[in-house]
């Protein structure tokens, strides 16, 4: 489109703000270690799943602070009654997993030691022995290495982090909309509506993909679980849950989900042999990519798969699992808004 | 909080701010946009629109840019111009109070066909495609209506251009006439 002005001090200033924002996107991602991130971004990916339900119990004559906190009760209720009626599985699985991981840390060892011998007649004699000392050095480095998952839950201090994620998310479904309207009005008249079609825009898009995302992580859950079940793998509930978390990470995600299965499969701890599993979290994970993923999260968003890997390097720098968890989606939100914020300068004839 | 109040600088601009907001319902209950709808949609209509101010002169938005809603004119004058690389700019109209400004841009998304400039200081009320998606999913009946309502402000004005358009080609064809 020819340009029908020459550029304002305004318009420079969004220019050079654009190519700004590049390059912050770009450091952030390699500097922040700004922890707080994480309950914010769970707020707001929360605040973007619930706000349907608000919106219904909105449309039924509920005022949006009421609808907000009734839908909020209802999830925490949710998880308490689900914790409630399911702690007793989860407690015995956990205290068996970890009463048992001396043991199998010795198998592992064990079958390490296989293969290794196996890998003799293959690999010239002193690069394996280097590997494999480095393996044995790592193994043994931590007497009960499944006291990461412990410590996975005591580097955040995460009763502050729930509340700090909902009081995010409740102000956010009952007053997001005003908080907006606040925000837009402070934005000169040039560039309002820009504003307001670039949020409207960045909103829609991200709230959509994170809501088919979860969605999506709750099926491929359910469906893990279910099958491991089935195939007796031991801690299926546990596997399921790790699995349809870790789906929401593209590329290493599925197969991140699936190890634990297959090592305990190749541990002998069930009679199901360790190819079978293989083949049944591969079926799912392709009935995930035609017909689940498809109908859930479509095409909303591609996310690049070098900023996926760049990303889950630095979420787990910043939050350890949970960061990796947190990043992608975040990931996707930024891409959505900057892809907007380049289409807008451009329908505005700014860049 | 007290001394704000108590100055006559402050209170006489909130003053005015607020009678102008609380007014608004009441406003728009009679405009032709709100044609069957309960009081109770009207607040909830009001309570989604952006109130902008504008100075003499300022644009309201450019020929050209993209456009994602409408503006309602509390109060002011705006002048619609559109550029022709051929005859300049063009005026089309003078809306005063009352009238919608660049309302086909909620139907389409496309660029502004013309340039809206406030021609007095003036209050200009928009709403804007996410306020409208808001509104339909949170009062889709309220929605369809507004729809509805601009839909036929829309075909009126389409009906006046054709009007002017059979006019236009009238008075050429009976100056074509004299010529002959």
């Amino acid at each position: 489109m020819t340009p029908l002005r020459s550029l304002s001090a305004g318009d420079r200033f969004l220019r050079i703000l654009w190519w700004g924002i590049a390059v912050a996107v770009l450091s952030a991602f390699l500097w922040s270690a700004w922890i707080l991130l994480i309950p914010l971004a769970v707020g707001y990916l929360l605040a973007a799943v619930l706000a349907p339900l608000v919106d219904l119990l909105y449309r039924k004559g509920c005022s949006r602070g009421l609808a907000a906190f009734i839908v909020l009760a209802l999830l925490m209720g949710g998880i308490g009654i689900g914790l409630w009626w399911a702690a007793p599985t989860i407690k015995e699985q956990y205290d068996n997993f970890i009463h048992n991981s001396q043991s199998y840390m010795v198998e592992i060892n064990h079958r390490l030691n296989g293969f290794f011998r196996f890998l003799d007649n293959l690999v010239p004699h002193r690069e394996l022995v280097k590997a494999r000392n480095l393996m044995v050095h790592k193994l043994n480095a931590n007497s009960r290495p499944f006291e990461s998952i412990d410590a996975l839950f005591n580097i955040f201090p995460i009763a502050e982090y729930i509340l700090l994620a909902t009081v995010v998310t409740y102000f956010l479904l009952a007053s997001g909309t005003e908080i907006r309207r606040w925000f837009v009005s402070l934005v000169p008249n040039r560039y309002f509506e820009m504003v307001l079609r670039l949020i409207h825009r960045v909103q829609t898009q991200t709230s959509r993909y994170i809501r088919g995302q979860m969605i999506d992580s709750v099926i491929n859950a359910l469906l893990i679980g279910s099958a491991l079940w089935i195939l007796k793998i031991p801690y299926s509930f546990f596997i399921g849950a790790f699995a349809g978390l870790a789906n929401a990470v593209p590329l290493l995600g599925p197969v991140a989900g699936g190890v634990p299965a297959v090592v305990f499969a190749l541990l002998g701890t069930t009679a199901t042999p360790w190819w079978m599993v293989i083949v049944v979290l591969a079926g799912i994970h392709m009935l995930d990519n035609l017909v689940i993923y498809p109908m859930t999260v479509g095409q909303s968003l591609h996310i690049p798969p070098v900023a996926v890997i760049l990303g889950i390097a630095v979420g787990g720098e910043i939050g350890g699992i949970p960061g990796m968890l947190v990043v992608v989606p975040l990931i996707g939100i930024i891409q959505g808004a900057i892809i907007e914020f380049h289409s807008s300068l451009k329908g505005y004839r700014i860049l | 909080m007290k001394l704000l109040t108590e100055s006559p600088l402050w209170e006489n601009l909130f003053h005015r701010f607020r009678s102008e907001e609380e007014s608004l319902p009441t406003w728009l209950q009679s405009h032709p946009l709100m044609r069957g709808l309960s009081a109770r949609d009207v607040r909830h209509f009001a309570v989604l629109l952006h109130r902008r101010v504008y100075a003499e002169g300022e644009i309201v938005f450019r020929q050209g840019d993209i456009g994602s809603g409408f503006f309602l004119i509390r109060s002011g004058v705006v002048r619609l111009t559109a550029e022709d690389t051929a005859r300049g700019n063009l005026p089309l109209a003078s809306l005063t109070e009352g009238s919608v400004v660049g309302e086909m841009a909620i139907f389409d998304n496309s660029p502004r066909s013309a340039t809206a400039t406030a021609e007095e200081d003036s209050v200009l009320y928009g709403l804007f495609e996410g306020d409208l998606d808001r509104l339909q999913a949170t009062r889709p009946t309220l929605a369809i209506s507004l729809l509805r309502n601009l839909g036929t402000s829309l075909a009126i004005r389409l009906k006046v251009t054709n009007e002017r358009l059979q006019e236009l080609d009238a008075a050429n064809s009976t100056n074509q006439l004299r010529e002959i």
